[in-house]
């Protein structure tokens, strides 16, 4: 459905010193650098997965997002949505994708949102019964639908956000791309738009691509993530199998009955792990994942242990440490 | 572009220039009254000074005339909007465009068309507040045929105007702000368009050399039709060399347009 090859995007970035001596030089002599947005990336998505594209600031998913949506042209590669290449606009093509941009409002801004959905029941030219029932669901999925009558600029947030996904999902596109869908929004207003998306995705099984800063938007709505960093791939899989490749250790919490004494700092050989924490009654420690048994069994023995448990790193510091990774 | 879509962006240019009512009759008063307050005066202190009753076949209550219609027909030809598409490249918008399965430039120009039909409408109020108060001038010579030529000129001029300041607009994809151009560009078409005076005050090669570029075409031809129209060639000519101009900036405007879109960014990486 989405299949992209060693696509690459180079931006030609005006560098701009500040001061205004370097403000009229740069009247007369303009000085460039090239930004690697995208080095030489692939991927595949299917209909009805969800894969969440994750990477730092300037990583490059924003413009991965926006050459899949034909909004920009690629440097080089190949890249086929549904079977178009997206930069060449057809409007066949266009008929059946959706962007929905959290940092961007692509509303009418000075327009009521009822407006502006007859606007696109237009552009995309949609029969009025098939036009009326999609409305129908989408602001009863999203509890917006008193909304309707309201200028979008003087909307909430989130609110706003509801009524781009609207806007976006009325035509019933086969892929969607999303770039920060919720950035910004309460905690309330995030997980009714998860939610949504999940229902959607239930309902349309349409292709989709995610980014966003939040890991719970990750964990929710993902079962596969794409980790890209400088412009380029370097993980695409399952967001659980992140666990099995990179997560090398696990951290292990004892608790036990004496608890007015602090352990021994050294109560832990360093080959078996490294203690993270300590008080009275209670010590956690990162052990090595092969070391797990040996660890436990050493400190069953040393201390009169009522509870042990093992858990695996935080899923968002694994993916953190491998967007930062150089 | 279906009609019903054009229909569409009508109605929503028309509620958005509703909407601000402020805007709306402010808009009015400065644009309409004060171009023609200031041109009046200007003229009546001339004829004064030297005491004609007549200047280049122009009476004072000709060109009294001639000022009122220029915004009407300058504000239906150019549009009240002068950077609606600078705007968009600039600012990342034109983004929700290109995701449209819809041509850009002919949603921009129904949009743009909507809107000057809603300033127009402003400009039609003071026209008949001054046939109120001045009567019929001598100088208006409105026929059938000449009102239809004249509908068609506007028709065309807008068609040109829109191409033209599309080309200009589109510099925004290399350059940040294009502002500066548009209002050079609107100076520019103003004066040499004869909205500042009468084409006829020109020099004669002056208005020889204007006949074959687009500027005349977008303000003076249009207004001669309402003020007693022109022979039939003169009018065959200026419809041929509008249908010459229409065509040339619209091929090169999708020729900048393929270029453009592809260094279009979107704001951001």
């Amino acid at each position: 459905m989405i299949e992209v090859r060693n696509l690459s995007k180079i931006f030609r970035v005006h560098k701009k010193e500040p001061g205004f001596r370097n403000s009229v030089r740069s009247l007369f002599r303009r000085q460039w650098h090239q930004v690697h947005a995208l080095k030489s990336v692939s991927l595949r998505v299917e209909a009805g997965e969800i894969v969440g594209l994750v990477g730092a600031n300037g990583a490059g998913k924003t413009t991965l997002v926006k050459c899949l949506a034909g909004v920009l042209h690629p440097t080089s590669g190949s890249a086929k949505v549904l079977g178009f290449t997206p930069w060449e606009r057809r409007d066949e093509f266009r008929r059946q994708i959706a962007l929905i941009m959290g940092q961007k409002a692509q509303m009418w801004w000075d327009l009521p949102a009822a407006d502006g959905f007859l606007l696109l029941r237009e552009i995309y030219r949609l029969p009025e019964a098939e036009y009326k029932k999609s409305l129908e669901e989408l602001t009863a999925a999203l509890q917006i639908g008193d909304k309707l009558t309201t200028q979008i600029r003087r909307l909430s947030l989130g609110e706003r956000m509801k009524m781009e996904l609207i806007a976006a999902l009325l035509h019933k596109p086969k892929a969607v791309f999303l770039d920060e869908p919720t950035i910004g929004l309460d905690l309330t207003a995030q997980r009714a738009i998860r939610d949504f998306l999940l229902r959607y995705r239930e309902s349309h099984r349409p292709a989709m691509l995610l980014t966003s800063h939040y890991m719970e938007d990750i964990e929710r709505l993902c079962e596969r993530i794409v980790i890209i960093r400088e412009g380029e791939i370097v993980y695409d899989g399952g967001l659980r199998q992140v666990l099995d490749h990179h997560a090398t250790h696990k951290q292990i919490t004892v608790r036990w009955t004496v608890a007015e004494e602090k352990p021994p700092e050294d109560l832990l050989p360093s080959d078996l792990g490294e203690i993270l924490a300590s008080e009275p009654g209670t010590l956690k420690a990162k052990v090595p994942r092969r070391k797990i048994a040996e660890a436990s069994s050493w400190l069953l023995q040393k201390l009169p242990v009522t509870d042990l448990s093992v858990e695996e790193e935080d899923i968002g510091t694994i993916i953190e440490a491998l967007i930062r990774k150089r | 572009m279906p009609f019903s879509l054009a229909v569409r962006l009508f109605a929503l240019e028309f509620k958005r220039a509703f909407a601000y009512r402020a805007e709306f009759w402010l808009g009015f008063v400065g644009n309409a009254l004060s171009q023609f307050a200031v041109a009046y005066l200007l003229w009546a202190a001339v004829f004064a000074g030297i005491g004609a009753k007549e200047m280049n076949g122009f009476s004072l209550r000709d060109l009294a005339l001639y000022y009122l219609l220029i915004p009407l027909v300058e504000c239906v030809v150019m549009g009240a909007e002068m950077s609606h598409i600078s705007d968009e490249i600039y600012g990342g918008t034109l983004t929700r465009y290109l995701l449209y399965p819809v041509s850009f430039f002919r949603f921009k120009y129904v949009s743009s068309l909507a809107q000057s039909l809603v300033f127009a409408g402003q400009m039609a109020l003071v026209a008949a507040a001054f046939l109120f108060f001045f009567g019929i001038p001598p100088a208006f010579h409105l026929t059938g045929i000449g009102f239809c030529l004249g509908a068609l000129s506007v028709a065309l001029g807008t068609v040109l105007y829109f191409a033209l300041a599309a080309c200009l607009e589109m510099i925004a994809f290399w350059a940040d702000n294009v502002w500066s151009v548009m209002i050079l560009n609107r100076l520019i078409l103003h004066f040499l368009g004869g909205g500042l005076l009468p084409l006829v005050f020109f020099p004669s090669a002056i208005q020889s050399i204007l006949g074959f570029t687009p500027f005349p075409y977008l303000i003076s031809f249009p207004l001669r039709f309402l003020m007693g129209g022109m022979a039939a060639d003169e009018a065959a000519f200026g419809f041929g060399v509008m249908v010459f101009w229409i065509g040339a900036l619209y091929a090169l405007a999708f020729w900048i347009w393929r270029r453009g879109s592809r260094q279009y960014s979107g704001v951001g990486i």
